[in-house]
């Protein structure tokens, strides 16, 4: 069971994509406070799963590995330019963006008997990618720490180009 | 007595009722196996997470007739496996409701008391059906049911008694994250299932 969780958790942590859209993520939802700070852990991963069946079903998802360095790109520079649209919109942006990250990684999840503790283990560690970027956008709060996420979100934007530009 | 306390003995006194014997040393090998079962088996694991986490969220009037229709579903179960029923889609029926347990605890907010009910029933009964003693002795195969009933309830009420200790906002935010990953964990499990049975 442990092998199982401990490769499911493992697995996300080896895509520097998918790593670096998740903690935006997390640093958007701060930088939102609430409702979003909250409200987006518990959103993403069920989005991000129905994403995932539609993957592991075999339905197309037309440029999905564009649409994942898209959202770098896109919520990097949300969190660079600390923009605070209405929530729904905001919700929408990331539901979208959670739909490509979990098409992708779905027809990668292993059939068999430890199916249940690898699931558990790959969202597990998504929303704790997450909570590593609400816990970093806490900083925000004072000055000189929403200069550093800001900064963080430039860079992550920046990844995203370079993911994109892989692709073409 | 204290609510869980009080529970287990229910539940210990109707499965040796139930099962008409008592337990011997030479049985506390299938007797450890089976308490082992809920703990080792992933989907168990999580399903009775759920449950539990469900149970916890609630007010202590639902807390308990929820606890009380898991255990009864898990005895109902049990008893099933012990009088021999073959085989059931119960490992199918068991993620289905642990993703709609976790739904419901990310939502947060009490719904349908009926639909409650229902999925915990259902845990409770999957739980039991998908554990069926791979043993020769029949003796031996009821004991480990009497360990596996018991594993369950100690693991759904030690998580429900957790969960409804849990009392600030931000403890209950933590629910319902884990909740969420619950569900969604369960949604890949099921299209998991669903893509293998039509390929």
């Amino acid at each position: 069971m442990t092998g199982g969780a401990l490769s499911g958790f493992t697995h996300p942590l080896f895509g520097p994509d998918h790593i670096v859209a998740m903690v935006a993520v997390g640093l958007w939802g701060a930088f939102l406070g609430a409702p979003a700070i909250w409200l987006l852990p518990v959103v993403f991963p069920l989005v991000m799963a129905f994403g995932g069946a539609l993957g592991i079903l075999g339905l197309p998802l037309p440029a999905a590995d564009a649409g994942i360095a898209l959202s770098a790109i896109v919520l990097g520079l949300m969190v660079a330019l600390a923009a605070r649209p209405p929530l729904v919109a905001a919700a929408l942006v990331v539901g979208t963006f959670a739909i490509f990250h979990g098409h992708a990684h779905g027809a990668e999840l292993p059939p068999g008997a430890d199916a249940m503790a690898y699931s558990f283990g790959f969202v597990a560690a998504t929303g704790l990618l997450h909570l590593t970027g609400i816990a970093f956008g806490l900083l925000a709060r004072w000055p000189a720490g929403a200069v550093a996420v800001r900064a963080a979100g430039g860079m992550i934007a920046l990844a995203g180009v370079a993911f994109l530009s892989d692709l073409l | 007595m204290s609510r869980p306390v009080w529970l287990a003995a229910l539940f210990v006194l109707a499965l040796t009722a139930l099962l008409g014997s008592h337990v011997e040393i030479a049985d506390a090998e299938g007797f450890r196996a089976g308490l082992e079962h809920p703990f080792a088996v992933p989907a168990h694991v999580i399903a009775l997470t759920a449950c539990g986490l469900l149970a916890g969220q609630r007010d202590p009037g639902r807390h308990d007739a929820l606890a009380v229709v898991f255990i009864a579903a898990l005895i109902g179960g049990l008893a099933a496996l012990a009088l021999g029923v073959g085989e059931t889609p119960a490992g199918d029926v068991l993620v289905a409701a642990a993703a709609i347990a976790g739904l419901l605890v990310a939502i947060g907010r009490p719904l349908s008391m009926l639909l409650e009910f229902f999925v915990v029933a259902a845990i409770g009964a999957a739980i039991a059906l998908d554990s069926p003693p791979e043993v020769v002795s029949l003796r031996t195969a009821n004991v480990m049911l009497i360990g596996t009933g018991l594993g369950a309830a100690i693991l759904a009420i030690v998580v429900a008694e957790i969960a409804a200790a849990l009392r600030s906002d931000w403890q209950r935010i933590g629910l319902r994250v884990l909740g969420s990953w619950i569900a969604a964990s369960a949604l890949l499990v099921l299209a998991m299932r669903l893509a293998a049975e039509t390929a």
